[in-house]
Formats: structure tokens, sequence, C-alpha cells
């Protein structure tokens, strides 16, 4: 076997580069890879591009079916909160440490209200 | 090319072909492990291939057939036992262990290493090299997968859309 010598010059790189990453399908078999759905949110943020192919439905399906999202965490609410709804609840993450429930706690302080919620909810973030 | 170690079961001698890459540089492998390209196979199981004729690859060049044929050697044996349902854990450990080193590589070659694969239909191959730079984006921010994918500097329409995205997704930029 020959060896194969190492490309480096940067427009070589540059011109591979472009054409992996313009071709929809390459992006979306590299994209369906990043498994965590935070992982994700980045990559789509990437350039206009990468942010077409991430939200496609047919891409999110494949993505989904790969990657079945985890129960993340649930809403617990005291008694209290038939009467007062809005201050007796929290979020609470049963896996703390990965990417997914880091940025779950930080949306959930701020934006994942449910307006009626029962005393015992599971809530799961795909 | 050096002999791989025997993979066939029922060929009796292992039948060999000549690939050519892009730059006219000639390629002798077995057939069956020029078979895993699904692009491939159809032609060598015409025949084609064989003797001084040898098959065309006009998109590979060399130094990247190089490596997609060190790949399909491996891999050729577990793939004749159809995924090698008896393989034992030493095998598959072997095997990842390969894999791992594998894409151990420069970028530039990566890139190439997915478009062959691409063009050639070898869906091990494509998996294992998307698998490895998605692993190089997981976890970065979008500016960090820029600097590392060596995207251009972004043009001040783009970086007008990043920041109105900032303020929307602040968590995704830390």
């Amino acid at each position: 076997m020959r060896s194969h010598k190492k490309r480096s010059s940067s427009s070589s790189r540059r011109l591979s580069l472009s054409m992996v990453l313009e071709d929809e399908d390459l992006l979306g078999e590299i994209l369906v890879r990043v498994a965590l759905p935070t992982s994700l949110v980045r990559a789509a943020l990437v350039c206009r591009h990468w942010l077409c192919v991430a939200s496609d439905p047919g891409f999110l399906l494949r993505f989904h079916c790969l990657h079945p999202p985890r129960v993340l965490g649930f809403y617990m609410s005291s008694p209290q909160a038939s009467t007062s709804p809005s201050s007796c609840r929290r979020l609470v993450i049963s896996r703390r440490s990965s990417p997914t429930a880091c940025a779950a706690r930080r949306l959930g302080a701020r934006r994942l209200r449910i307006p009626t919620i029962p005393r015992w909810r599971l809530f799961q973030i795909a | 090319m050096a002999a791989p170690e025997s993979g066939d079961g029922n060929n009796g001698a292992a039948r060999m072909v000549t690939l050519i890459s892009s730059d006219n540089t000639r390629f002798e492998v077995e057939a069956a492990a020029a078979s895993l390209s699904q692009t491939l196979q159809l032609t060598i199981l015409d025949g084609g291939g064989g003797g001084g004729d040898g098959i065309p690859l006009p998109n590979v060049d060399s130094a990247t057939l190089s490596k997609v044929l060190e790949y399909c050697i491996k891999h050729a044996p577990a793939a004749a036992n159809g995924g090698a349902p008896n393989a034992t854990a030493v095998d598959r450990a072997e095997l990842e262990r390969f894999d791992n080193e594998f894409v151990n590589i420069d970028q530039s070659v990566l890139y190439s290493l997915i478009m062959a694969a691409h063009n050639l239909e070898i869906e091990g191959l494509q998996s294992l090299v998307a698998k490895k730079v998605a692993d190089m984006i997981k976890g970065k921010s979008p500016m960090e997968i820029r600097r590392t994918l060596g995207f251009p500097d972004p043009t001040p329409e783009e970086q007008a859309e990043m920041n109105a995205h900032m303020l929307e997704y602040g968590w995704a930029y830390e």
C-alpha cells in the first residue's frame, strides 16, 4: 500500500470543505450524528445553509429516530399551586450533568412555562 | 498492494481487480474488498476490473483511494461473513481499534474520504467518517464550530444574523 501524501495547503482544504459541507446529503450525514439536540441547535446556528439542512422535516424525523428523546425531568408543583399557579412550580431535572440538562435548566427558569399544570406532570424535551 | 488476510470462504483463490485513480495510479485489490463499494459491486459482479482493464475512478485521487482501500481490506473479511455474526469480541475490538486510528487524520484527508465514501457508496466508511466530523462539532458553540472546520470569517450580513440569534439562543453560544 503506498503511503498517502498529506495535502495541507489551506486552499485544497477549503475546496474539500466546501464540497463536503455544501452538499446537503453529506452535511446531513454529519449533523444527524451529533446525537444531542443541544449540539444540533448549536450546529444549526453555524450558518443559514446548516440551519436549512438541520430544520428539514425529513432530517429531523431521522434525527428523532436515531436519537429518541429521553425524559429529562419533570415539573413539580405543590398543593398550593392551584391557588397560585405560577409560584409553586419547580423544574426538576433528573440527569443534571448532561449538556441537554444544562441548556434546559437555563431555559427552564425563564422560558418553559406551562399555563395549567396538574399536580405531577412529566415533561419531555425533544 | 500487500496481500490481505484471506476472507473468502467459498471462492477459492481470491479474485483480484484493478482500480485506477484520477491521477492514473493503479491499485490491485481483492474483489471482495473492492465490493464493499456498492458502486463497484455490480461492475465487479459483471466481471469488470480484471486483467489489464481496470476500473477508472475519475473522482478519487490516489492518496484518497489508498486510504479507502486500507479500510476496505480491513473490513472485507467481516463483511464477507455477513456482518460477522460469529466474530469474537477480540475481532470486534480489533476492528474498533483500527477504525479509531483510521480516522485520526488530517482534516483535508477526512473531507476527501467523505466524498470518496459517498461516491463509491461504502456505507461503513461513510458512517465512520461522518461520525468523526460530528464528534468534532459536538458540544461546541457555532463560532467554535466555524473555527474548527476552517470556515472563512463571517460576512457582515452573517455576523448580523448571528448577533440576532445570539439574543434568542444565548445558551448555544456559551
